[in-house]
């Protein structure tokens, strides 16, 4: 690898206008950040949620620029510098390796700008959870009338966890339900009790024992239908501080940096910038909606939407685990090929 | 070396650059119509000669530099550089390209792009910043050399082209229109680089539309028109081959203006035709010297 090279890539990608737009985007997120909570919101959901905005204005704005920066580095050769690239003794794969290695240090460098706006908003370190792990739930969990709900899970034992999280969704026929949620393991009973008005979230210690426990939903007052939506059960341990949301997603968006500057440089070799970006755009979104369930699972930076999500709830994300890195270096080793085969085919006539 | 049965010395190295039947074609418009460039080129060059490659624009000069320089790839034929195909990365370390446009990244410095040129050619870094500076002060860029290409006039982009070629000290020069948009200064840098290379023992090719430019500099001119050779030879023998078409330039020194027309009274009284005389370039040169001795402080 030609660090050289590389350091040319990033001084493209970060190009002027990127890195003054991106610099604008980190001051005015922090000139307008909120301070504490409001009647309706607790201070700590309001911390969340002004981290995970200043996040997302840098996931909207910037990164798609600097991923559009990229597609166009090869199509720049193409056009105006073929004599300068296609002449030097080094090989395709050298040349496409340092362009990729400097775009990713680009989107490292908007991760960092992104981190330090996010807890500049954010300066309050406090206690949070940290999602350690998740159960899914049987399908169908609707409580209808007053019959309870039973279910059975195998529940890991009690390691990392410190407690569990159920969500719920609410179709009112009244103004509210009262729904207790209880889990028996090992001879002991704990409960919970929420009164249901929209979406609601019941949490319960970890139950102590090893093998399955029993799961029980059931109304204590009210009406409507109380239902758990597509999320999974949470598991929660006590994270060390607020501060690991932002690097915790700094590692998933770093992950992402690299599979979209490898699949950025592998496109924009073979079309316009304006297509590979917009094929990229597309293929995204209808991974997004795409069944069956593991063809989310190997989208490229998949486990991102999750990250950001965990995050504006006030949870510490899941660090990026052995499948997302596998995934990524899968993504990331693809589009280098694709854009070394796309070198490849301009030294032939046009 | 090898003794042939006729007691003449066979060289057994390998010819500079080897050409047979070298065709290109581009495919152009709406329906990629195929176009042919080259139409079987064949030429070869011992190492250590300077060929001088002229014809009229769109003859495929350019073309034939690209092959050679593993820019592009030829759609028939086949060309070697020192035995080795041209995108042989040791061709391509033996070759030093200076083409006709100046396609590097233009927001960089001259330094910075013989950075990253030196860097991808595998010198080290101490090596590569000391030939940087040596060539950069050799085509008179010393000053600019901080400066963005993009703010470089074409004078000195055409002598940054020259710098660039030589920055790894290759084997084979290919030169494509190295004098176009050169003003006095960089004629003068371009003859004294060219004068080093020989005596160096590179091998060149340059390219120019103007027979002028290159007699003088190369041994041996191969004209192509049309993406055919025409003829190759030295410029004498090419000229002489016009006749009576042929004209030819005297370079006189030492004499007064005054004294040129007893020159030219000779010329005709000799049968030939003397169209004129006119100060050679080299006077401008020397003007612009002048000037410069008076402005240095």
């Amino acid at each position: 690898m030609s660090l050289t090279f590389a350091l040319l890539a990033v001084r493209r990608t970060l190009a002027r206008g990127v890195w003054l737009g991106a610099a604008t985007l980190a001051v005015l997120v922090v000139a307008t950040q909120r301070r504490g909570g409001t009647l309706l919101e607790s201070a700590l959901d309001a911390e969340a949620t002004t981290r995970v905005g200043a996040w997302t204005a840098f996931a909207l704005s910037v990164w798609p620029w600097l991923a559009w920066r990229a597609a166009s580095l090869i199509p720049m050769w193409r056009e105006s510098e073929l004599e300068f690239v296609a002449g030097v003794p080094a090989s395709r794969a050298r040349l496409v390796l340092s362009s990729w290695f400097g775009v990713w240090l680009a989107m490292c460098a908007s991760v960092l700008l992104a981190a330090g706006a996010a807890e500049a908003t954010a300066p309050r370190s406090s206690e949070v959870l940290a999602r350690v792990g998740e159960i899914a739930l049987p399908h169908n969990i609707v409580l209808g009338g007053a019959e309870p709900v039973v279910w059975r899970s195998e529940l890991p034992e009690r390691a990392a966890a410190e407690r569990l999280r159920l969500h719920l969704e609410f179709v009112p026929l009244s103004n509210y339900a009262d729904v207790e949620w209880s889990v028996a393991r090992a001879g002991r009973t704990t409960r919970a009790l929420v009164r249901v008005s929209s979406h609601s979230e019941l949490e319960l210690p970890f139950p102590d024992g090893s093998g399955e426990a029993e799961f029980r939903l059931s109304r204590a007052a009210g009406e409507g239908l109380v239902m758990c939506g597509a999320r999974p059960l949470e598991l929660l341990a006590r994270g060390k501080s607020s501060r690991w949301c932002s690097i915790v997603l700094a590692a998933h968006a770093a992950l992402a940096g690299a599979v979209c500057g490898a699949l950025a440089l592998g496109l924009g070799a073979w079309m316009r910038a304006s297509l590979a970006f917009g094929l990229a755009a597309a293929a995204q979104v209808a991974l997004a909606f795409a069944e069956p369930e593991w063809a989310r699972q190997i989208a490229p930076w998949s486990a991102l939407p999750a990250a950001f999500e965990a995050c504006g709830r006030g949870l510490v994300p899941q660090a990026p685990g052995l499948a997302e890195c596998a995934a990524s270096f899968a993504w990331t080793a693809a589009g280098l090929a694709l854009a070394s085969a796309g070198i490849r085919r301009w030294r032939r006539p046009a | 070396m090898a003794d042939s049965s006729d007691n003449t010395r066979v060289s057994t190295e390998p010819l500079a650059v080897e050409v047979h039947g070298l065709r290109q074609s581009y495919e152009r418009g709406l329906f990629r119509r195929s176009i042919e460039v080259l139409h079987g080129i064949d030429l070869a060059l011992r190492a250590g000669e300077f060929v001088g490659l002229v014809g009229p624009n769109g003859s495929g000069k350019s073309t034939l530099m690209r092959v050679l320089a593993a820019v592009d790839e030829p759609s028939a034929g086949s060309a070697r550089v020192f035995g080795r195909a041209p995108d042989h990365a040791q061709a391509r370390r033996a070759t030093g390209f200076c083409p006709e446009d100046s396609p590097f990244p233009r927001e960089l410095s001259a330094a910075q792009v013989l950075d990253v040129l030196g860097s991808l050619y595998g010198l080290a870094r101490a090596q590569r910043r000391e030939r940087a500076a040596e060539l950069l002060d050799l085509v008179g860029l010393s000053a600019s050399a901080k400066r963005p290409l993009a703010s470089y006039s074409r004078g000195m982009l055409r002598r940054f082209g020259l710098a660039q070629a030589l920055l790894h000290q290759p084997k084979l020069l290919l030169l494509d229109e190295p004098t176009a948009g050169l003003d006095a200064l960089g004629f003068e840098v371009f003859e004294r680089l060219l004068e080093s290379e020989r005596a160096r023992g590179t091998t060149a090719i340059v390219s120019s539309h103007l027979l002028s430019d290159l007699q003088r500099r190369c041994e041996r001119l191969v004209v192509l028109v049309e993406g055919r050779i025409e003829a190759q030879g030295t410029a004498l023998e090419l000229v002489g081959d016009l006749g009576e078409r042929a004209r030819f330039e005297l370079s006189v020194s030492g004499l007064a203006p005054r004294e040129l027309e007893l020159v030219q009274r000779e010329i005709e009284r000799l049968g030939g035709q003397s169209h004129g005389v006119q100060p050679a370039q080299f006077n401008l040169f020397e003007l612009y010297r002048r000037g410069r001795a008076r402005a240095a402080p």
